[in-house]
């Protein structure tokens, strides 16, 4: 017995197929939590009263569990209560018939929410103090001050970090063929099972998530370098 | 005592030491002074192989290390007889005063925990720090620590102290009680070598005064000599910018 | 999936039957550690000298720290008997599926490892080392007793960061059919034909906030005490 080459290929290409899928997961999972979190982090900055603990709450138990397990509790909780939800308001949908991405991009916002609330807080607390102050001195109002100050040095500093948690959200995509999502794993998954040819699929998956991972790093790495130009401008 | 012969050391394509020679008596006191980069530190820091010079040859006693080819346990022997005294302390962070002295003791030279813990004391005790036994370094001023690495290098009763810049981590007002340390331990009749930019001190303190300037040394004797009749121009350039004090300008 | 009422009082039943998996889930975390901290010293190490092993590990680094966990198991778990198979004809199938597991998280966490290591080791000031030779230590006396001890507390956060993201990552392993608390929470719901599959990701849920908690507070313990060397002059 040998690698089946041929069938690395084909599987390759089918893969491939799912690259869309597990994008698309990353990439709703991101913009919602980018939003909600960067709010939540407000929220704990400010302390705003029981909303804050509630978020620091929530914050602990994602960060402090398994998210295969994150995903097995939506996945086993939120198609039922939809679906009691619908009845109960006598509508005539039928939830089991929702395409099981829907709850894959539920739960890796629910994910990834907490860990961006948690790098927005850190990052916005290490902008300084003075920062706003000066902003508010020349005359912006703490919106604008916001806006045009904190906001974008917080972003600089909060970048390293939401691109590793990009990294690991890409990752974790991996985890939706267990919501029957057809996402790139689950694809080689069911390709190697078909044939036992369980090596060439798993490296077929290895291959892609190294792509796919380089290109995020990349487009971060670009991010950055636009983001931080004011850096070189002023040494050159 | 301690000789040094010939010591070449380059790093990558810049040489700092150009076959520098140095010939230290028992009880000598020798000062190197220069500007920065002429290489001094360097060549303090071959004397222990903290640098390892590419040619040369370092005799202590009745060791004779060839620069190029001394192995670990000659290395580990020549540094077994100095004591080096740090420009920026390097105390182990993670230990206390005491134990920052014993630590040589006990592990480097296999005496027996009380009797390291004597002779600990009894250093620290010399250097003024009799209440601080056990603090940490973090807890220490600049100048506490300082006399730390000084109880440090002399508790293992060393042949040569070697001293790189002790003094010029230091806020100005903390620089006497080192430097006044220094004289003691100097009187006491300890060999000592000692690279500063401190001029006062070397004119009371040092037999000997080396100056040395692009990585060779330009010009040896006593202090007298150096300060009052510097022969090279060198030197003279190199004085006239330290010194305002009347009585040492020609 | 009919509806049904939640029944919280299966929770703690089966929090009961889990718990002395604990005890898998613990040699995972422990045996995992033991390799991945192997292949973090050798990362470290080749990171640190300067030559061809550098790019080795960088590479290393940037490709473990792109590949899922589940696909490394899966690969390792599938495949890796596969390989052997092929190459030396040597049937290792049947071995211990915590085998597997161990290696898989050995060499994704072996990357984290040798970051956190070489980190640490470059926090510890250089002159360290050179006094320890100074007053007569040996290289081996002046890492072990001087440079160690002090990067093993710059390290001790991250370690914290990398036991738990271990312990949440093992909870995988039941995926191959490791029986570990997970593996045991699965069973218990094929049990009842799927009728309490709620409530038991939720014990296990909980049972997983306990532990990284524990965790985190230990470890901020451990530091707390190790901190007497780093202490200010206020502190």
């Amino acid at each position: 017995m040998s690698l089946n080459t041929e069938f690395m290929k084909e599987t390759f290409f089918l893969a491939l197929d799912g690259v869309p899928v597990t994008l698309k997961i990353t990439g709703v999972a991101l913009f919602f939590s980018l939003i909600i979190g960067f709010l939540l982090a407000l929220t704990r900055i400010y302390r705003v009263r029981i909303f804050s603990s509630v978020v620091a709450g929530y914050v602990s138990l994602i960060r402090g569990t398994p998210m295969v397990l994150q995903v097995l509790i939506v996945y086993s909780m939120v198609p039922s209560l939809l679906n009691s939800i619908v009845k109960s308001l006598g509508w005539q949908v039928n939830v089991f018939d929702i395409n099981p991405v829907v709850y894959a991009y539920v739960v890796f916002t629910i994910n990834t929410t907490a860990l961006i609330t948690e790098i927005f807080r850190s990052a916005l607390l290490s902008v300084s103090k003075t920062q706003l102050e000066a902003a508010l001195s020349v005359g912006l109002s703490p919106f604008w001050a916001y806006v045009r100050i904190i906001v974008p040095q917080a972003v600089e500093k909060a970048l390293p970090n939401i691109c590793t948690t990009t990294v690991n959200l890409l990752k974790g995509t991996s985890l939706a063929f267990m919501m029957s999502v057809a996402d790139v794993t689950a694809i080689a998954k069911t390709q190697a099972s078909f044939g036992y040819n369980y090596l060439e699929a798993y490296a077929d998956i290895f291959a892609i998530y190294i792509l796919l991972c380089g290109v995020v790093q990349i487009l971060f790495h670009l991010l950055e370098r636009r983001l931080t130009r004011h850096r070189r401008v002023a040494v050159a | 005592m301690l000789e040094l012969k010939n010591i070449h050391k380059s790093f990558q394509k810049n040489e700092v030491l150009k076959g520098v020679n140095l010939k230290v008596e028992k009880g000598d006191v020798v000062v190197i002074l220069g500007p920065s980069g002429s290489g001094k530190t360097t060549l303090l820091r071959s004397i222990t192989f903290l640098e390892r010079a590419d040619k040369g040859e370092i005799r202590l006693g009745d060791l004779v290390l060839d620069a190029e080819k001394a192995g670990k346990k000659e290395i580990h022997q020549i540094r077994k007889k100095t004591g080096f005294v740090f420009q920026n302390y390097c105390l182990f962070q993670n230990k206390t005063a005491l134990e920052n002295v014993t630590e040589g003791l006990i592990i480097g030279r296999k005496i027996p925990k009380a009797e390291a813990v004597r002779i600990a004391k009894e250093a620290l005790d010399k250097v003024g720090l009799s209440d601080r036994y056990d603090y940490y370094p973090s807890q220490l001023s600049g100048g506490q620590q300082q006399r730390v690495g000084i109880a440090r290098a002399i508790a293992v009763q060393p042949e040569v102290i070697l001293f790189d810049e002790p003094t010029s981590a230091l806020d100005p007002e903390l620089v006497s009680g080192i430097l006044a340390i220094m004289k003691q331990l100097a009187k006491e009749g300890s060999t000592m070598i000692i690279v500063t930019h401190e001029m006062t001190f070397a004119q009371d303190v040092a037999t000997r005064v080396v100056f040395m300037d692009g990585g060779e040394v330009v010009e040896e004797g006593t202090p007298r000599e150096i300060f009052s009749h510097p022969k090279e121009e060198r030197t003279r350039q190199f004085l006239s910018r330290f010194i305002s004090d009347s009585d040492y300008v020609i | 999936m009919a509806t049904r009422v939640f029944n919280l009082g299966f929770i703690p039943k089966v929090i009961v039957e889990v718990l002395p998996y604990l005890s898998v889930t613990f040699l995972i975390v422990l045996g995992t550690m033991v390799f991945a901290s192997i292949v973090g010293f050798l990362v470290a190490k080749a990171k640190i000298k300067n030559g061809v092993t550098r790019h080795i590990a960088n590479a290393y680094i940037t490709v473990f720290r792109c590949i899922p966990s589940i696909v490394l198991l899966f690969l390792v778990y599938y495949g890796l008997p596969q390989l052997f198979q092929m190459l030396f004809h040597v049937d290792i199938s049947f071995w211990n599926k915590a085998v597997f597991v161990i290696l898989t998280f050995a060499l994704l966490f072996g990357a984290n490892m040798g970051e956190v290591m070489r980190a640490a080791y470059e926090a510890v000031d250089g002159g360290q080392t050179e006094a320890a030779l100074t007053v007569g230590l040996t290289e081996r006396q002046a890492f072990f007793r001087i440079t160690f001890p002090q990067a093993f507390r710059y390290a001790l956060p991250n370690l914290a960061n990398i036991i738990t993201g271990l312990m949440k990552e093992g909870a995988l392993a039941y995926t191959i059919g490791l029986i570990d608390m997970m593996g045991k929470g699965k069973m218990i719901i094929s049990l009842n034909y799927g009728a309490y599959t709620l409530e038991t990701y939720l014990a296990l849920f909980l049972i997983y906030w306990v532990l990284t908690k524990a965790v985190e507070i230990s470890f901020g313990q451990m530091d707390k005490r190790l901190s007497r060397g780093g202490k200010t002059i206020a502190g």
